[in-house]
């Protein structure tokens, strides 16, 4: 039912890219979504194209996978296009029925816009789905730390993260199992105009609500009898150590970004 | 006319993914009318599944769901309406309250089906007498009561729609011996004062052997057997290949009958043991 969602599902592997510090990875990962911004001409968007396909391979992350998360965001992607080819009245005119017309440099931006997204989906799906959730918070709370100078915590911050995915995939289990039984009691979910069905949501919310305060309660409970006093003086078993691997992906996206710039200085913008 | 006939259904989790999985394996099973009937399957062998066609919660990638005749997965309209007739209670039902009120809640049922404010309040007031649920707890909150009640008042919810066949997950689940032989005396009880059909899952034997007339074996995907309490059991060896065991009074019998002792075959409840060990001690050998 509500089981295909792909956000946040780790892929076990060994990949150069999953053996990238979860540190190395956050950073690089938004540092290659400023980069893909960055791009001004068709140039440079090959470029970074060609860039986020071979990372795709590398990690070997089936295709199939990647475009499952492509398949959330095709409305956007849609509704970006036909807004560009219909409002964008540069070039060329293709075709033109009354005052709606189409343009070349309509077709040029759609098709430009939505291999940004593209791209922009991929590498940051990339980053979940190579890094294990764990590991992923483990990395934002080590790039966090400086905040403990302005008393936020970043430890607290990660263990809420941690949590917080680890409980999606069993709420969702949760509201199919609530919905099952409700059905069963005849509540009727699919009808209805909006308030109907807003007020159908009741019987669902209601018991999903009740669930998960008794199992943050059991939660804490379990975390507490552990001995759990949060992050001070708290060991690591894993400790995060940059590696040859975390060099050379930092140079790959060095090098990347200085030939995004000379591609944009060499070439016609078109954005 | 059967109450219920499956023909050949076929049901599959997850089609057309990595983690496809039969669940369901050309299933044909029949479920005459009356008494109390137990499916019993390990973890993961389609019971839960299976039930779940049965009043067209989920609809089947082939085959068809009768009930009294009526294919459940005809149109929404009637997958809707069966519901009202197959009431299903799920596992863990106590987690799936939602009301006020204890009323209210046990209402939820009877009110979606339409019903007028007077056959509301009869059928509440039936359903909560069935499983011991007084008038004085009407009023409160149902998360401020214990868990058995709890329990007892989202199974009344559900005889609250006044199905002809009930069909009870687990009911015994998480309970202590307590609570459970309370659950199984209401069980007991409602058959025999509605006289509906009841289908129990379980894979307790004991809860099996105490209150069920028919067993219905479900292993991985298929109806392994069906029959009487009596004729499943006496097939103890086929039942432990499939990850099962008869009863532990069964097997303590079996395991004196071996060692030379001379008591009778095929009992299944503490009571018949306790009779069997008594005349023997007594007179000596089986009667």
């Amino acid at each position: 039912m509500i089981k295909d969602i792909t956000l946040g599902q780790y892929f076990p592997g060994n990949s150069p890219i999953h053996r990238l510090d979860p540190r190395s990875k956050l950073v690089l990962v938004f540092a290659l979504l400023i980069i893909i911004f960055l791009c001004q001409n068709f140039f440079s968007l090959a470029l970074i194209t060609v860039f986020s396909v071979v990372c795709v391979l590398l990690s070997r992350i089936p295709f199939k996978t990647m475009m499952k998360g492509l398949k959330t965001i095709v409305f956007v992607i849609l509704l970006t296009s036909i807004l560009q080819i219909f409002y964008n009245h540069e070039g060329t005119i293709l075709w033109q029925w009354h005052k709606i017309q189409i343009t070349t440099g309509g077709v040029s931006m759609a098709i430009f816009i939505t291999v940004r997204i593209i791209c922009l989906i991929f590498v940051s799906s990339l980053l979940t789905y190579t890094t294990s959730p764990t590991l992923l918070t483990d990395g934002i709370e080590r790039l966090l730390k400086p905040l403990k100078k302005i008393h936020i915590e970043p430890h607290t911050l990660a263990m809420m993260m941690t949590i917080a995915l680890r409980f999606i995939p069993t709420l969702i289990e949760e509201v199919d199992h609530i919905m099952a039984a409700q059905k069963a009691r005849g509540a009727d979910l699919e009808s209805g105009n909006l308030i109907k069905r807003a007020k159908a949501l009741i019987p669902i919310l209601i018991p999903l609500f009740v669930n998960s305060f008794r199992r943050a309660y059991d939660l804490a409970y379990a975390m507490e009898c552990r001995c759990y006093r949060g992050g001070d003086g708290r060991t690591r078993m894993r400790i995060m150590k940059l590696s040859g691997v975390d060099f050379a992906a930092y140079a790959v996206c060095a090098l990347l970004l200085a030939g995004v710039i000379v591609l944009n200085i060499c070439f016609e913008a078109v954005i | 006319m059967s109450l219920v006939e499956v023909k050949d259904l076929v049901y599959i989790y997850g089609e057309n993914t990595p983690f496809c999985k039969t669940a369901l394996d050309h299933v044909f099973l029949t479920l005459e009318k009356g008494g109390i009937k137990a499916i019993i399957g390990h973890t993961g062998s389609g019971k839960s599944t299976l039930i779940q066609h049965l009043n067209a919660l989920l609809t089947p990638n082939s085959g068809t769901v009768y009930f009294e005749g009526q294919n459940v997965n005809e149109s929404k309209e009637v997958s809707y309406q069966i519901r009202f007739r197959v009431g299903l209670c799920f596992q863990y039902p106590e987690y799936q309250l939602f009301e006020n009120t204890v009323y209210q809640d046990i209402a939820f049922g009877p009110k979606n089906m339409g019903l007028n404010e007077q056959q509301i309040d009869a059928a509440v007031q039936k359903a909560a007498s069935y499983v011991g649920i007084t008038p004085d707890l009407f009023q409160q909150s149902p998360f401020d009561l214990s868990g058995g009640q709890k329990r007892r008042i989202a199974m009344a919810g559900v005889m609250a729609m006044d199905p002809d066949l009930l069909i009870l997950d687990e009911p015994t689940a998480g309970l202590d011996p307590r609570g459970r032989n309370q659950i199984l005396s209401f069980i007991r009880d409602y058959k025999e004062r509605s006289g509906k059909t009841v289908l129990i899952v379980s894979h307790s034997m004991d809860d099996v052997a105490e209150c069920a007339d028919e067993v219905i074996v479900v292993n991985d995907g298929k109806i392994a057997m069906q029959g009487s309490v009596r004729e499943v059991f006496s097939r103890s060896e086929e039942l432990s290949k499939m990850g099962l065991t008869v009863p532990e009074t069964t097997r303590i019998i079996e395991r004196l009958r071996a060692e030379g002792y001379d008591l009778p075959a095929g009992i299944f409840t503490v009571e018949q043991a306790a009779q069997a060990i008594y005349h023997f001690l007594k007179g000596g050998g089986a009667d």
